[in-house]
């Protein structure tokens, strides 16, 4: 079972197979954690706008692996992880937080080629609705198929096919088409 | 060309933009499950009887048919009066309702669904108000997969002023475009309620979905304890072979002895 990742790939390129055998044999939660941690963070970061309540969300998603909750069918555990936690962001959302804008965070001279990526990124991102912020993060940087999608945001499937073309295109032009 | 190439551009841009994102550091903090000592299997077991026999004794008289035929009242009748502790108890909030049979749950809310439906028709948002859960209010849901987080609630107050209500609200996204759809009530109310008669739908299910779209049907997880009523036409022109199938699905749940709505889902073909 490969349990690594690396930066630059999706988090879904590491996929478990979850077949009745393996999804029988407990999962090593803890190493989980330790490989795919930052990138759920960045992905429900991506997705959400958000840091706060992002490191609760992700304990609680792995709280309901160690509790046996993960589906047997489930195609990646991380992107079911991802689900679970970005369900949780928005319950905490619709509980009455407000959306707070992402800001630039600590950078040093030597990272400032890499803060201004990732700011673009977060800036084009904060143009897009949340649904769209969402479908992007799940199928790009998560790498969730399209039913995967359909099923977790609660849309059809060809709803999702265009719903992404259409957020690809605001995304590449910064959000101002 | 294929989904990766045309979105090659955005792919690289996310992941390596969001790969720079810092992340503070973390550790697992959950721990797995230990093992209960037999004693608290044995408690748990016998807890798990006391409520299976506890539910049973509630959905008895309900089993039976009409053996609790107040249940069936409009809850035009005072909640106020039958919650009196001066009254007669009567049983409360019935669990699991959507798996009662068909012909019980037709017995215990088809007088109430067919009012709501008059009331629908009639664009009478006082009375609809009349049948709204006192608690949880009306959820509307533009498609059968009902999004219990972002889905709009309106309570009775609510929907009392609803079909003259300026308020723009966000119902939901558009299946095909993905487009918000952020209208009032009275323009939501004809796409996505009432946009045929269901007053005289030919094919009226409960607790059985008849209508069947691409959208996923999560009723049953998101409403474990309602009724539903389904007023479904299979088809109006020959020529889309019944792709033009409409339903209204209607969900109550009971409190103090009465059937409230707690949810509106429409249902049509979608992509």
């Amino acid at each position: 079972m490969q349990q690594t990742s690396s930066p630059g790939t999706l988090l879904c390129d590491t996929v478990y197979a979850m077949t009745a055998d393996t999804a029988a044999k407990a999962l090593d939660w803890e190493r989980l954690f330790q490989t795919h941690y930052r990138s759920l963070y960045r992905a429900l970061v991506g997705a959400t706008g958000r840091t706060d309540g992002v490191d609760d969300a992700i304990q609680d998603a792995f709280a309901q692996g160690l509790r046996g909750k993960v589906p047997h069918d489930v195609r990646s555990v991380e992107g079911w992880l991802f689900v679970v936690a970005l369900n949780k962001i928005k319950r905490t959302q619709r509980r009455g937080m407000r959306f707070v804008p992402l800001r630039r965070q600590d950078q040093s001279g030597d990272a400032i080629d890499a803060a201004n990526t990732r700011v673009d990124v977060l800036a084009r991102l904060e143009t897009l609705s949340q649904r769209e912020r969402e479908l992007l993060v799940a199928k790009f940087y998560v790498g969730l198929s399209q039913d995967e999608i359909a099923k977790s945001l609660g849309i059809s499937r060809g709803t999702v096919s265009s719903a992404v073309s259409r957020a690809a295109a605001r995304f590449r032009a910064g959000g101002t088409q | 060309m294929s989904d990766s190439d045309r979105f090659d551009d955005v792919t690289h841009k996310l992941v390596t933009g969001l790969d720079e994102i810092h992340v503070p550091p973390a550790t697992l903090r959950a721990t797995a499950p230990r093992r209960g000592f037999p004693f608290l299997a044995l408690a748990a077991t016998a807890l798990v009887v006391v409520v299976a026999l506890a539910l049973g004794a509630v959905l008895r008289p309900a089993d039976n048919g009409v053996a609790n035929p107040g249940a069936v009242t409009s809850p035009t009748a005072s909640p106020a009066k039958s919650a009196s502790p001066t009254t007669t108890p009567t049983p409360t909030d019935i669990h699991a309702a959507r798996t009662l049979p068909e012909a019980t749950a037709k017995a215990l809310v088809e007088k109430t669904a067919l009012a709501v439906i008059d009331a629908l028709k009639a664009k009478d948002g006082a009375k609809l108000a009349t049948y709204a859960h006192p608690d949880k209010g009306v959820r509307f849901s533009m498609y059968p997969f009902v999004r219990t987080d972002t889905d709009v609630v309106l309570k009775a107050s609510d929907l009392a002023i609803a079909f003259t209500d300026p308020k723009v609200r966000l119902w939901g996204v558009t299946d095909g475009k993905g487009d918000d759809f952020r209208v009032t009530f009275a323009d939501y109310y004809p796409k996505y309620v009432y946009d045929v008669d269901f007053a005289k739908a030919p094919d009226v299910a409960y607790n059985r979905a008849i209508g069947v779209s691409n959208s996923t049907d999560n009723s049953a997880t998101a409403y474990p304890d309602a009724i539903m009523v389904e007023f479904h036409y299979a088809g109006f022109d020959p020529q889309y072979g019944g792709m033009d199938w409409r339903s209204l699905r209607l969900f109550f749940e009971q409190k103090n002895g009465t059937w409230y709505l707690v949810g509106i889902v429409h249902g049509q073909w979608t992509i």
